[in-house]
C-alpha cells in the first residue's frame, strides 16, 4: 500500500517535472521568439540589425527620409557626447489598450534600459499620439548630471511648443537640437572648458583695454599737425574739375564665377 | 640795477600781476592798482629800452658762475648776471629770460635788456588763471589720472608750477593748394544672363586757396612743441598791447627762434589743413585715391606775415625716476595737458582690485549659461 502510494507519488512527481520542463521550454522559446516579434513592429533601426534604436516611429509621425535624418542626428549626438539619444512614438498597439500616462513612462524607461543597457547614459523622447502625451526619460550618471532640472525644463518647453503647434515631425528634431545645445553647456563638457578659457580671455582683454584707456590719460601732449582752427572764415575758395579717364564693364554670370572685363571707349 | 619793478603806492611793497582782478596787486597790504596808474613808469621804461640805458647782463661764466638762481636749465655759457633792484642780490638767469624772480628776496625782476627793440612783443595775453585756482585745477587734473604717484599731490610739488609768458610767432598766410587723384564710381545692372558692373574712373583735380590767420608757433627752443601745441587755442580777444606791468610775479621768455626759423612749422601745419580741406571736397565716389598734392603760400613766403606775442602758460617740470615729465596749462583758458608718470604700485593695485571682479563676473556669466 505504502509502495503503491510511493509509486503514485513518484508518478505524479515525474508528471509535474515534465510539465515544469515543458513550461521552461515554452518560456525559453517565448524569450527567444517574442523579442523577434516585438522587433518586427519596429520599422526603423530595429535592435535585430545590431544598430542602436535611435528612431522607433511606431505611429508614423516621420517619413522615411525624416527618420533617417533624425537617426543620423542622434548618432552624431551619441558620438559627440558618448550619450545615446532616441525617439519613440508609441500608442495603444504597443503599450496596451486603455493604457495610462504611467504606462507610457514605464514603457519608455523599459525601452531605454532594454535598448541601451541599464545605467548607461541615454536620453529618450516618447510621443504617444493616442494619449496626446509625451515623456522624456534620462538615464545614466553623466546624462543626469548634464541635464539639470532647469535644462530638463528647457528641453520640455521646446518639445512641448512644437507638439502644441502640431509640428509632430519637427518635435524630435527640436528635441535632439536642444539636447545638443544644453549638453554642450555641461560644466564637464569640452565646450564648457573652452568657454571658460574664452571668458578668462575676455576678462583679460577688458582689463587690458580699461588699463590702456586709463594709462593713455597719462600721456596726452602731442604736436599739432594741422591748423583748421586758424582758417579765416569765408576765406576758402576752390576750383574743381573731373575728367573721365576710362570705363569698363565686368560681366558676372551668376553661379559660374566667370568674370569678363570689357573696356568701354569714352 | 636798471631792471624794472612796480612798487605799491601805499606800502612800498613789490606789486604782482593779479590774474583774478586783472590789476597789479600788493601781496603785503592787498592794494590793487590799475595799469593806467603806472603809464608814466611804463613810458619811462620804453624810453630806457629805446635809449638802451637798461642794465646789461654780464656773462655768468666769466664771473665764475655756473648755475642759475631761478632753476633755468641752460648751458652755463648762456647765463647772465643781473642785480636785484630790491635787495641787490645777484640774479643769474638765462640770456633769453625776460621776467623772473630774485632767489633771495622773492621779488619780481623784469629784465629790460630782453625787451629790446627786436625782442619787444607786439602784444600779450595776460594771465587769467590765478595761482589760487591752479592748485584746484591741477589736483582735479591729477585725479582723473588714476596712476599718478603720490608725490605729485604734495603742496611742495604744486608750488613748483611756474607761470611763464611764452614767446610765440603768430603767422598770417594766404595758402594755396593743389590736389590730384582718381575717383571711381561703380554702378550695377543685370539681365537674365549677366550682372553688369560698370566702373567709371575719373581724374580729379582740386585747387583752392584759404587764409590762415594768427597761427601760433612757439618761438622758444626751450619749450617742447607738444606742451604748447596741446593747450591751444588761446582766445585772441584778450590780446592787449604789451606792457611790462603784466609780468611781475611771472616768468617770461624772449624768443630765441626767429620768425623765419619757425615758419617751417607754420607752413607744415597750414599745408596739412589745405590738403585736408581740398580732400573734403572730393565726394560722390565709391573710392578715392589721392595721387599727389602740393601746397604753398600765395605769392611766395614774402606774403607771410608774423607778429611776436607773449601768451600765458603754466608749466611744471618734474623729474621722476630719471625721466622728465612736463605738465602745461593754458594760463588764459585753463586747458591742462600733461605727461604724468605711471606709478607701478597703483597700476598693480588697479589690476588686483578690478581683475578678480571682472574675471568672477565673466566666469559667473559663463557658468549661468551652462548651468
Amino acid at each position: 500500500m505504502k509502495n503503491d502510494q510511493r509509486k503514485r507519488k513518484a508518478g505524479r512527481k515525474t508528471g509535474r517535472s515534465a510539465i515544469t520542463r515543458c513550461l521552461l521550454l515554452l518560456l525559453l522559446l517565448a524569450a527567444a521568439v517574442l523579442p523577434a516579434f516585438g522587433a518586427a513592429d519596429v520599422p526603423v533601426f530595429a535592435d535585430a540589425s545590431g544598430s542602436p534604436a535611435y528612431v522607433t516611429d511606431q505611429q508614423g509621425l516621420l517619413t522615411q527620409e525624416e527618420a533617417d535624418q533624425l537617426a543620423e542626428a542622434c548618432g552624431e549626438f551619441a558620438k559627440k557626447y558618448d550619450c545615446n539619444i532616441f525617439f519613440v512614438s508609441a500608442g495603444d498597439p504597443q503599450i496596451g489598450e486603455n493604457h495610462t500616462e504611467e504606462d507610457d513612462r514605464t514603457y519608455l524607461e523599459n525601452f531605454n534600459e532594454q535598448n541601451f543597457g541599464a545605467g548607461s547614459d541615454s536620453i529618450g523622447l516618447l510621443v504617444d499620439m493616442d494619449l496626446r502625451y509625451y515623456y522624456i526619460d534620462i538615464m545614466g550618471d553623466q546624462a543626469l548630471q548634464a541635464f539639470t532640472d532647469q535644462k530638463q525644463a528647457k528641453l520640455q518647453e521646446a518639445v512641448e511648443e512644437e507638439l502644441a503647434q502640431g509640428n509632430y515631425a519637427q518635435a524630435p528634431f527640436t528635441f535632439v537640437d536642444q539636447a545638443d545645445y544644453w549638453y554642450g553647456r555641461n560644466p564637464k563638457s569640452g565646450s564648457y572648458v573652452m568657454w571658460t578659457l574664452i571668458s578668462i580671455g575676455v576678462a583679460v582683454l577688458i582689463m587690458f583695454f580699461w588699463y590702456r584707456s586709463a594709462a593713455a590719460k597719462h600721456k596726452e601732449q602731442h604736436v599739432s599737425a594741422e591748423a583748421a582752427a586758424y582758417v579765416r572764415p569765408d576765406s576758402w575758395q576752390r576750383n574743381q574739375s573731373q575728367r573721365r579717364r576710362r570705363s569698363f564693364l565686368i560681366n558676372t554670370e551668376e553661379g559660374r564665377q566667370i568674370w569678363q572685363t570689357r573696356p568701354i571707349n569714352v | 640795477m636798471a631792471n624794472q619793478t612796480y612798487k605799491c603806492l601805499n606800502c612800498g611793497g613789490e606789486l604782482n600781476w593779479d590774474p583774478a582782478s586783472q590789476k597789479l596787486k600788493c601781496p603785503y597790504c592787498g592794494s590793487e592798482f590799475d595799469l593806467s596808474v603806472f603809464e608814466q613808469k611804463e613810458e619811462k621804461s620804453q624810453q630806457d629800452i629805446r635809449n638802451k640805458t637798461y642794465e646789461k647782463g654780464a656773462s655768468a661764466a666769466e664771473n665764475g658762475q655756473t648755475r642759475s638762481t631761478d632753476d633755468t636749465e641752460v648751458h652755463p655759457e648762456d647765463l647772465r648776471v643781473y642785480k636785484c633792484s630790491v635787495c641787490g642780490a645777484e640774479v643769474i638767469t638765462d640770456k633769453t629770460t625776460v621776467a623772473t624772480s630774485c632767489a633771495f628776496c622773492g621779488n619780481p625782476v623784469i629784465l629790460e635788456e630782453n625787451l629790446d627793440t627786436q625782442f619787444h612783443p607786439d602784444a600779450i595775453i595776460p594771465f587769467r588763471i590765478s595761482r589760487e585756482e591752479i592748485k584746484g585745477l591741477y589736483t582735479q587734473y591729477l585725479k582723473s589720472r588714476p596712476f599718478t604717484p603720490r608725490d605729485f599731490y604734495t603742496d611742495a610739488h604744486i608750488q613748483k608750477i611756474k607761470g611763464v609768458y611764452v614767446p610765440f610767432w603768430l603767422y598770417d598766410m594766404p595758402m594755396e593748394g593743389h590736389l590730384h587723384g582718381t575717383g571711381e564710381r561703380v554702378s550695377s545692372y543685370s539681365d537674365s544672363n549677366y550682372i553688369y558692373t560698370k566702373h567709371d574712373v575719373f581724374e580729379i583735380e582740386r585747387e583752392g586757396t584759404l587764409q590762415i590767420q594768427s597761427l601760433p608757433v612757439d618761438a622758444s627752443s626751450k619749450m617742447p612743441d607738444e606742451a604748447v601745441d596741446s593747450i591751444e587755442p588761446f582766445d585772441y580777444k584778450d590780446f592787449a598791447p604789451f606792457k611790462m606791468a603784466y609780468m611781475p610775479g611771472f616768468f617770461a621768455e624772449r624768443y630765441d627762434e626767429d620768425a623765419s626759423f619757425c615758419s617751417g612749422r607754420a607752413l607744415k601745419r597750414a599745408g596739412q589743413t589745405t590738403v585736408e580741406m581740398l580732400r573734403s571736397t572730393v565726394t560722390g565716389y565709391s573710392t578715392v585715391t589721392v595721387t599727389g598734392s602740393s601746397t604753398g603760400v600765395q605769392g611766395g613766403e614774402e606774403s607771410m606775415h608774423s607778429r611776436y606775442v607773449l601768451m600765458p602758460v603754466y608749466l611744471l617740470y618734474t623729474k621722476y625716476k630719471g625721466k622728465d615729465y612736463l605738465f602745461s596749462m593754458n594760463g588764459q583758458t585753463g586747458k591742462a595737458v600733461g605727461n604724468v608718470p605711471i606709478d607701478g604700485k597703483k597700476a598693480a593695485l588697479f589690476w588686483l582690485i578690478r581683475f578678480p571682479v571682472i574675471l568672477a563676473a565673466a566666469l559667473l556669466i559663463n557658468f549661468l549659461i551652462f548651468a
